[in-house]
C-alpha cells in the first residue's frame, strides 16, 4: 500500500521533471504505465536497448513471484541472459531469481529437469522477464531509478563468446556419458510406468467408491469399436450406401431422362471449366508462341 | 524501396489486377453467354456447308428463347452444343486441346485490316512498276556504277566473265503476292508478305543460264527496282529498303521494306524477282547437267545445286498455283499449316540455310491432299497428326515424294536422278525441280525425329502436351550435349578454300557456309561413330543489310553452331575399336586416324585396329572430355582448324562439378564408395540382436543420390594439432581466438525403421527416452565390433570406413501421437501438426524420394551433375534452405528429366542446366502444377485428378504445387517455401543468368565470364553482416577458393574427426528464429562469408506507440504524439551479440534505407 502511494508521488514528481527533460531527450522515460529502462551491452557501446518495466501485479497469485518484490520487463532482446539481468539490476538490490517467458505469464516457467533431454522448448525472439528481488526495496529502487540512468548488461570482458558456446556444445555432445544417459532413461521409465499404474489403480478405486456410494457404476466404452474419427466416417458411409441400395434410381421414365440430362450437363460443366482454364492461360499470354 | 519489397508489391498488385480481370471476364461472358460464340465458327468448318446453313437457321429460331434461359445449368443442350461436344469427343485429344488449338491459331492470325490496307498499297506499287521506264541495254559493270550513284551496292560478286553480261530493265510482266500471307498461313509477329516480280522473257538470252549470268541479271534487275523505289513514298518514313538473303541464300538477295499504308506499316514486304516461266527450258536444269562453261565438264561433272537455284524461279508460279488451289478453300488445312509452322519454328528448324520452311510444309500438305492421305473433311488436329505420321514413315533421302504426274512418255526426269545428286528429295509439280535441294539430310532427319517425338507426345495426351508441342521453344544450345561454335568468318573461308573441291565451289557459286557444313558434318559423323546420336547444325538467321553496304552472306555473318547429341550408352568408352588390320576397312581406318591408331588385342581374342583416348580408370566426369578431344583432333588434323579458332561449348561449368579443393576426388567416385560402405553398415545393422527387430535402413542424405556438391569423403582433412584435441571419444574442438576452425565435413543421415510393437508408450517424452536407450544398445553392440560411436539423446553417430553415419530411429507410433487430438464430440481425430509433418517428411517420404532420385541418377548420367549446378546456382543467389529447400530443387530438376519435352534429355549437365534456368524464368507456377512422375507410377486418371484438384483449390495451395507419387497432396515439400517473392526474384535472376550464359558460352574465355552468374549483388540489402573468414568452416567450398586442402585416407582405427560443425549455419538458424518477424536473412550456403539482411516492410514502417510492437524499436516523441521507429543501432548490436566470435562487422546500407 505504502509502496504504491510513494510510487504515485514519485510519478507526479517525475512527470514534472519529464517536461523539462523531454526537450533535450528524445527517449521518453515513461509510456502508458510502463517505465522505459535503458540498457547498454557494455560501458562504451553506443547502442541503447530500451525495455519496458512495470511492477508485477496480476490477479492470479504465484508465490514464486511476490507482487511487491517482482519487476516485470517487456521487449527484452533475445541475447539477454539471466546473468546479464542480474548483472544490470544487481545494483538495486539482491536478486533471488529471474524468469523468462515468451509472453506474460503468472506462473513459473517449467524447467528442464533432465540433463540430456530438452522437454521444454527454448524461447525465441524478444521475450518478457520477471526479476524477483529478495527485498521489497530492490524492486522499488529499480522502478524509481532516474530516467537517464543506463544499466550495463555485460562487463567488458565477456566470459564466453557465442562461438565458444557452440564449441562447448559440440564437445559436450562428443563426450556424452553413455552410462549416465542410460541410468536416467531407466529411472524415468520406471517412474513413468509407476505413474501409469497409479492412475489405473486410482481409477479402479474411484469406481469402487462410486459403486459403494450410489449403488451404480458409470459404464464407459471399454471394448468394441474404437472412438476414432475415421471409424465414425466409415460407419456413416456404410449407412449411406445401405440406404442407396434400397432406393430405385433408374426405374421411372422421368428418372432415366433426368440422368441422361445430368450427364450432358456434366459434360457441359466440364467444358465450361476447360474454357475457364483457357482464359486463364490466355491472360498470362501463354498463346503468344514467339 | 528495395527490389524484393517491390516484388512483393508487384506480386500482390498483379494478383489483384488479375482477379479484377477475372471478374470483368465473367461479367462480359455472362451477358452474351460466352459459350455459343465459339461454337458456330468452329463447327461450320468441320462438316459440309449444307448442314452449317441448316444449323444457322435453327440458331436464329432459338436465339430469342436462349437468352431467357442462359446461366441456368439445366438448359437443354442446343444442337450446336451437342454436335460440338460430340466432335470434340471423337476427333480431338480433349476439349482443352481443341480450345488451345483455336486460341493459338487466333493468336497468329494477322489483323483483318492488314489485308485491306496491303491491297491498297499493292495497287499503288503496281502502278509504280507500270510507270517504270525501260532502259537501254548496258554492260553490267556500267550498270553497277550507275547503281552505286543511286545508293545501291550490287549484292553479288561478279563471276569471271562479267564483261560479257549485258543487262536491261523493262517493267515486269506481272507482280504476284505469294506465300503465307496470301494463303492465310502466316505465323504472325512479324507478318511478312512475299511479292514476286516476274521478269519478261525477252530480257534473257539462252546462254544466260551459264556461269551465273542469270543470277547477276536477276540481281541487277532487282537493284534497279530498289533504286527507283527509294525515290517514292511507298515506304514508311524513317525506314529504308534493305537487302535480305532469304533462307540464308546469298545468291538470291531480296528487298525488304515496310509499306507506307495505314496499318500495313506493321507488315514486312519481301520483294524478289524471278524469270517468267518458259524463259529457259526446264530440261536444261535437271541435276546431272552442267551449266558452267568456264571449267571443263569432265572436271565438274554436274552442277545440281546451281541448276536448282535457277529452276526454282522457273517453277515458282506453277507451285504457287497448286498451293493456292489447295489452301484457298480449306480452312483446316490453313490451320494445320500454321500449327506445323509454329511447331517447326519453336524447334529452330525453319530458319537458316536449307531449312524445313513453310513452303515445304505447305507443299507437302498439298502432296498429301493430292495423294488422298488427307481428305477435305479432316480437321486440323487430324491433319497434323497424319502429317507427323507420314513424315515418320517416309524417307526423303531414299524415296522422296513427288508432286509431278508420272507419265511414261514425258521428258520428266526419274526420281532416282534427283536422289543421285541431292541429299533430300521432294519433287515439285513440274517434275524438274527438287523443292528440298538446299536441305541437308541432317536437317531432314532432325525433322523426322521431332515428328516421331510429336506423335509420342500426342499419344501420351496429358495436358502439358500442347505446351510442349507448340508453345515451348527449344533453343539450339539446350538441345545438344556439346556445341561447336564458329564465329570467325576467316576460319571458315580458309577451311573451305583449302579443303573444298572445285566442283563444290562452283556449284555453290562461292557460298562458304553450306560448303563448310558439307565438309564438317561427314567428318564428325565418321570420327565420332557410335558415340554419336545425331548431329545438328544451326545456321545464323537470315541477314539483312543496307542497300549501300556489301553482302555479308558469302562468307559468314553470325555464328555457325554444330550440335553434337551423344549416345549415352557408348559415348563414354575410352577406346574406339576398329576393324581387323588385314582388311581393306582396316587400312582405311588406319589412314583416317593416322598416328592415333594402334593395333590392339582384346579380351575376346580379336586383334583389331583401335584408337585409345584415355585410361580406363578415369572417372565419368573426365571421360566426358573424350568427345571433345576427338573433335579437337579431327578439326586440327583434317581441316587445320586450331583450338583457338572455334569454341567448344559443354564444359564451361564443369569445374563446379568437381570438388575443387581436392582435385584427386570426384563427386561420383565418392558417392560410389559411399554406397559400398552403406550396404555394409546396413547389413550389420540388420544383424544386430536388439529387443525390437530392425526392418529397414534407408539413407536420406544427398550423397546417396549423388547430388551433394561437396559430399563427405572417405578421406579426411589432416588434423591440425592446435585446433583439435584427440580424446577416446573423438576429436574435440579447442577454443582459441586466432586459429582457423577446421574445414567442414558432414555426416550422412540414416533412417532406421523398427518393427511395429504395441508396447511403445503413449507419451512422447517417454518414447524419446526409450529411443535413446536403443541408441545406447546399438552403440554397445557396435563397440564390441570395435567401431567408433558417439551416442546423443537424439541420434547415434557411427564411424565406418571413413564415413560418419548419423542414425535416427523411427518407431511406428510417433506420427500417430503427434497428430492425435480429441475433437469436440470426444472422437479421436488425426490432424497434421508441424512436428508430425516434419517427422513424416524425414522418416517416410524422404527415404522413398531418395530411392527414386537415386534411380534417376543411375538412369540419366546428367541428373546428378545438373542438380549440383542448380543447387550451387540457387545458393549463390543467397537463397539457402529456408528460402528454397534443396530437395525442391532436386525435384524440379527431376521433373525436367522425366518430362523433358520439347527437348530430349542430354547426358551433359550444361544444356540441362540452361533448361533449368529457362524453366525457372518462364514457368507460371500459379497455373502449372509440377507433377514428378517417377517411373510413370501415376496413371493418366490420377494425373487428371491431381490437375482438377489443383485448379479448383489453387488459392489454398502453396506457390509451387509439387506432386510426387509418394505425396499426392502436393504440398508436403513446398508448404512453407519457396514463397512468391522468392520465386519472382529467382525468375528474374534466372532470365538474366540465362541471357549471360547464352551470349557468352560461345566466347573463348567463357569459363571465366560465366562465373558472373554465381556472384550475387550485395547492394540490395539493408544490412550486410560480415563474418570472420576463419570461422566460416565451409570457406573451401567457395567459388573463388583456389588451392587445395590436404586429405588423407583414414584407416579403421582412426579417430572420429570434427564433423557437422558450421558456426555460420548455427548463427543463421539463431538469427532466423529470433528475428523471424523483423527481417529475412540471405547467405550462400557454400562458403558464403556475408549475410544479407532485408528488413520486413512492416518492421521498417513508423508506427504509433503500442506495447506489443515496442520490440526492436525506439520511442520518439514528436509534440504530443509518441511514435516508434526501428532502432538500427540496437538491431545491429543484437546481431553482433548473437554471433559474437563469428561476426566481424555489420554494415548499414544507408542509401537503401532512406530511399
Amino acid at each position: 500500500m505504502t509502496f504504491s502511494i510513494t510510487m504515485a508521488k514519485i510519478k507526479s514528481r517525475e512527470s514534472k521533471k519529464k517536461r523539462n527533460v523531454s526537450v533535450q531527450k528524445s527517449i521518453p522515460s515513461e509510456c502508458e504505465g510502463y517505465k522505459v529502462i535503458r540498457l547498454k551491452c557494455y560501458e562504451d557501446s553506443s547502442a541503447t536497448h530500451c525495455v519496458l518495466a512495470k511492477e508485477h501485479s496480476v490477479r492470479e497469485k504465484c508465490k514464486e513471484k511476490p507482487e511487491d518484490r517482482t519487476v516485470f520487463l517487456r521487449s527484452v532482446p533475445p541475447f539477454v541472459t539471466k546473468e546479464a539481468l542480474i548483472n544490470a539490476f544487481g545494483k538495486f538490490g539482491e536478486i533471488r531469481e529471474v524468469y523468462f517467458h515468451p509472453a506474460p505469464c503468472a506462473s513459473v516457467p517449467p524447467s528442464n529437469s533432465s540433463r540430456f533431454f530438452d522437454d521444454v522448448p527454448p524461447i525465441f525472439g524478444f521475450k518478457v522477464a520477471y526479476i524477483v528481488f529478495t527485498q521489497v526495496g530492490g524492486a522499488r529502487n529499480a522502478l524509481l531509478s532516474p530516467p537517464d540512468d543506463t544499466l550495463i548488461l555485460f562487463e567488458r570482458n565477456p566470459s564466453a563468446s557465442v562461438l565458444d558456446g557452440w564449441i562447448d556444445g559440440y564437445n559436450q555432445r562428443v563426450n556424452l556419458d553413455c552410462e549416465a544417459l542410460k541410468k536416467e532413461v531407466d529411472e524415468y521409465m520406471a517412474q513413468y510406468d509407476n505413474s501409469k499404474e497409479e492412475i489405473q489403480v486410482k481409477e479402479k478405486q474411484k469406481q469402487e467408491e462410486e459403486e459403494a456410494e450410489d449403488g451404480w457404476v458409470t459404464v464407459g466404452r471399454k471394448t468394441g469399436i474404437p472412438r476414432k474419427e475415421s471409424v465414425h466416417k466409415k460407419i456413416i458411409k456404410k449407412q449411406d450406401s445401405r440406404t442407396k441400395k434400397t432406393q430405385l434410381m433408374n426405374f421411372y421414365r422421368f428418372q432415366i431422362r433426368e440422368s441422361k440430362m445430368n450427364q450432358l450437363v456434366k459434360l457441359r460443366e466440364k467444358f465450361e471449366e476447360d474454357k475457364k482454364r483457357i482464359t486463364q492461360l490466355k491472360e498470362s499470354r501463354k498463346f503468344k508462341p514467339f | 524501396m528495395t527490389p524484393l519489397k517491390g516484388e512483393i508489391m508487384t506480386a500482390e498488385e498483379s494478383n489483384v489486377s488479375s482477379s479484377e480481370e477475372d471478374e470483368a471476364e465473367g461479367g462480359s461472358s455472362g451477358s452474351d453467354d460466352g459459350f455459343d460464340d465459339q461454337v458456330p465458327d468452329l463447327s461450320s468448318f468441320s462438316s459440309g456447308s449444307a448442314t452449317a446453313k441448316k444449323r444457322k437457321n435453327e440458331e436464329s429460331d432459338t436465339g430469342a428463347s436462349k437468352k431467357l434461359k442462359k446461366n441456368t445449368t439445366k438448359t437443354p443442350l442446343t444442337a450446336d452444343e451437342l454436335i460440338y461436344l460430340k466432335e470434340t469427343e471423337n476427333m480431338f485429344q480433349s476439349n482443352v486441346f481443341r480450345l488451345q488449338i483455336s486460341e493459338l491459331v487466333n493468336e497468329t492470325k494477322p489483323k483483318k485490316t492488314y489485308k485491306r490496307h496491303f491491297n491498297e498499297w499493292f495497287e499503288n506499287f503496281t502502278k509504280f512498276l507500270d510507270g517504270l521506264e525501260e532502259t537501254e541495254e548496258i554492260e553490267v559493270k556500267k550498270h553497277i556504277k550507275l547503281l552505286k550513284k543511286g545508293g545501291v551496292k550490287f549484292p553479288l560478286a561478279l563471276p569471271g566473265n562479267a564483261g560479257e553480261i549485258k543487262c536491261k530493265f523493262s517493267k515486269p510482266v506481272k507482280s504476284l503476292v505469294v506465300g503465307s500471307f496470301q494463303n492465310g498461313t502466316s505465323l504472325g509477329s512479324p507478318v511478312t508478305v512475299d511479292v514476286v516480280l516476274v521478269m519478261p522473257k525477252q530480257l534473257f538470252r539462252k546462254s544466260d543460264k551459264f556461269d551465273q549470268q542469270y543470277l547477276v541479271k536477276r540481281s541487277s534487275y532487282l537493284c534497279h527496282v530498289a533504286k527507283e523505289l527509294q525515290k517514292t513514298d511507298l515506304i514508311t518514313a524513317d525506314t529504308s529498303i534493305e537487302f535480305t538473303a532469304k533462307n540464308g541464300d546469298a545468291l538470291k538477295p531480296h528487298l525488304v521494306l515496310r509499306p507506307n499504308e495505314k496499318s500495313a506499316k506493321a507488315l514486312t514486304v519481301v520483294i524478289s524477282a524471278v524469270a517468267e516461266a518458259g524463259t529457259f527450258k526446264l530440261t536444261q536444269f535437271t541435276p546431272e547437267k552442267c551449266n558452267f562453261t568456264l571449267a571443263s565438264k569432265d572436271e565438274l561433272g554436274s552442277t545440281p545445286h546451281y541448276n536448282a537455284t535457277i529452276s526454282e524461279d522457273l517453277v515458282l508460279e506453277a507451285n504457287e498455283e497448286l498451293k493456292k488451289s489447295m489452301f484457298e478453300t480449306n480452312q483446316h488445312l490453313k490451320e494445320a499449316a500454321v500449327l506445323l509452322g509454329v511447331w517447326l519454328r519453336q524447334r529452330g528448324l525453319s530458319q537458316g540455310y536449307g531449312a524445313f520452311n513453310m513452303h515445304i510444309v505447305c507443299m507437302y500438305l498439298a502432296f498429301m491432299v493430292k495423294t488422298r492421305r488427307i481428305n477435305l473433311s479432316m480437321n486440323s488436329n487430324q491433319i497434323i497428326r497424319t502429317f507427323w505420321l507420314d513424315i515418320g514413315k517416309t524417307d526423303w533421302t531414299a524415296d522422296g515424294p513427288s508432286l509431278a504426274k508420272e507419265s511414261p512418255d514425258s521428258d520428266v526426269p526419274a526420281k532416282t536422278l534427283f536422289h543421285g545428286h541431292h541429299e533430300v528429295v521432294f519433287v515439285d509439280v513440274t517434275g524438274f525441280h527438287n523443292l528440298a535441294f538446299k536441305m541437308s539430310w541432317v536437317t531432314y532427319s532432325k525433322v523426322k525425329k521431332e515428328a516421331s517425338q510429336a506423335i509420342h507426345l500426342l499419344n501420351k495426351s496429358d495436358s502439358s502436351c500442347f505446351q510442349a508441342l507448340f508453345l515451348k521453344s527449344a533453343p539450339f544450345l539446350h538441345q545438344y550435349d556439346n556445341v561447336i561454335c564458329f564465329r570467325e568468318a576467316e576460319v571458315v573461308s580458309r577451311c573451305v578454300q583449302a579443303h573444298a573441291t572445285q566442283k563444290q565451289m562452283m556449284d555453290f557459286c562461292g557460298q562458304k557456309v553450306p560448303v563448310f557444313a558439307q565438309l564438317l558434318i561427314p567428318l564428325l559423323e565418321k570420327g565420332l561413330g557410335k558415340r554419336l546420336d545425331h548431329v545438328g547444325i544451326n545456321f545464323p538467321p537470315d541477314p539483312r543489310w543496307q542497300l549501300d553496304s556489301p553482302n555479308p552472306t558469302f562468307n559468314q555473318f553470325g555464328e555457325i553452331l554444330i550440335g553434337v547429341k551423344l549416345n549415352p550408352g557408348t559415348s563414354l568408352s575410352v577406346i574406339d575399336k576398329g576393324p581387323p588390320s588385314n582388311t581393306p576397312e582396316g587400312s582405311e581406318f588406319r589412314e583416317f586416324w593416322g598416328d592415333k591408331c594402334q593395333l590392339r588385342r582384346f579380351k575376346d581374342g580379336s586383334i583389331t585396329e583401335s584408337v585409345i583416348w584415355a585410361h580406363n580408370s578415369l572417372p565419368v566426369e573426365q571421360r566426358r572430355m573424350i568427345v571433345k578431344n576427338i573433335v579437337m583432333y579431327l578439326l586440327q588434323e583434317k581441316l587445320n582448324i586450331e583450338e583457338h579458332e572455334f569454341s567448344y561449348v559443354g564444359f564451361q561449368l564443369s569445374h563446379l562439378n568437381q570438388i575443387s579443393f581436392a582435385p584427386t576426388r570426384s563427386i561420383e567416385e565418392t558417392s560410389i564408395s559411399f554406397h559400398k560402405t552403406f550396404t555394409r553398415l546396413s547389413n550389420e545393422l540388420h544383424g544386430l540382436k536388439l529387443p525390437l527387430e530392425i526392418v529397414s535402413v534407408q539413407c536420406i542424405s544427398e550423397i546417396y543420390r549423388f547430388t551433394d556438391p561437396f559430399p563427405p569423403f572417405k578421406a579426411h582433412f589432416s588434423i591440425v594439432d592446435n585446433l583439435c584435441e584427440d580424446t577416446p571419444n573423438g576429436f574435440l574442438l579447442k577454443k582459441s581466438s586466432e586459429a582457423m576452425l577446421p574445414p567442414f565435413t558432414s555426416s550422412v543421415d540414416l533412417v532406421v525403421q523398427m518393427s511395429t510393437s504395441g508396447k511403445w508408450p503413449d507419451d512422447l517424452n517417454a518414447c524419446k527416452r526409450l529411443v535413446a536407450a536403443f541408441y545406447v544398445e546399438i552403440s554397445k553392440a557396435f563397440k564390441e565390433k570395435r567401431y567408433k560411436t558417439q551416442v546423443t539423446p537424439d541420434f547415434l553417430e557411427v564411424f565406418r570406413d571413413g564415413f560418419i553415419f548419423r542414425i535416427f530411429l523411427a518407431y511406428s507410433k510417433q506420427i500417430g501421437i503427434l497428430k492425435q487430438r480429441i475433437g469436440e464430440s470426444g472422437l479421436k481425430q488425426y490432424r497434421d501438426t508441424d512436428e508430425s509433418v516434419a517427422i513424416e517428411k524425414k522418416f517416410i517420404n524422404l527415404p522413398k524420394l531418395t530411392g527414386a532420385l537415386y534411380g534417376l541418377s543411375q538412369q540419366c548420367s546428367a541428373f546428378a551433375p545438373t542438380c549440383v549446378l542448380a543447387k550451387r546456382w540457387v545458393s549463390s543467389q543467397l537463397l539457402h534452405e529456408t528460402h528454397f529447400p534443396s530437395i525442391v530443387i532436386e525435384l524440379l530438376v527431376a521433373n525436367m528429366f522425366l518430362s523433358s519435352q520439347p527437348v530430349e534429355v542430354t547426358m551433359h549437365p550444361l544444356p540441362m542446366f540452361l533448361r533449368f534456368l529457362k524453366i525457372l524464368s518462364t514457368t507460371n507456377w500459379n497455373l502449372e502444377p509440377v507433377i514428378v512422375n517417377f517411373n510413370d507410377t501415376l496413371d493418366r486418371n490420377s494425373i487428371a485428378d491431381v490437375e482438377k484438384f489443383f485448379t479448383s483449390n489453387r488459392e489454398t495451395l502453396p506457390p509451387i504445387f509439387l506432386v510426387t507419387p509418394f505425396d499426392p497432396s502436393g504440398v508436403l515439400w513446398t508448404r512453407k517455401s519457396p514463397t512468391i517473392p522468392v520465386l519472382v526474384r529467382l525468375a528474374r535472376l534466372a532470365s538474366v543468368s540465362l541471357k549471360i550464359l547464352e551470349t557468352t558460352l560461345g566466347d573463348h574465355d567463357a569459363s571465366s565470364k560465366v562465373t558472373a552468374i554465381f556472384r550475387p549483388p550485395m547492394s540490395v540489402f539493408h544490412l550486410v553482416i560480415r563474418l570472420k573468414p576463419e570461422t566460416a568452416t565451409r570457406r573451401h567450398q567457395k567459388l573463388d577458393f583456389h588451392g587445395t586442402i590436404n586429405t588423407k585416407v583414414t584407416s579403421g582405427s582412426y579417430n572420429i574427426p570434427i564433423y557437422n560443425f558450421d558456426p555460420v549455419e548455427l548463427y543463421i538458424q539463431d538469427l532466423e528464429v529470433h528475428y523471424n518477424d523483423k527481417a529475412i536473412f540471405f547467405y550462400d550456403r557454400y562458403g558464403g562469408c556475408e549475410i544479407g539482411v532485408l528488413l520486413k516492410p512492416q518492421f521498417l514502417a513508423e508506427v504509433p506507440f503500442k506495447i506489443s510492437s515496442f520490440e526492436g524499436r525506439k520511442l520518439l516523441t514528436e509534440g504530443a504524439e509518441s511514435k516508434m521507429k526501428p532502432d538500427f543501432d540496437a538491431l545491429i548490436e543484437g546481431f553482433k551479440m548473437l554471433g559474437s566470435g563469428v561476426v566481424e562487422d555489420v554494415i548499414l546500407n544507408g542509401h537503401i534505407l532512406t530511399t
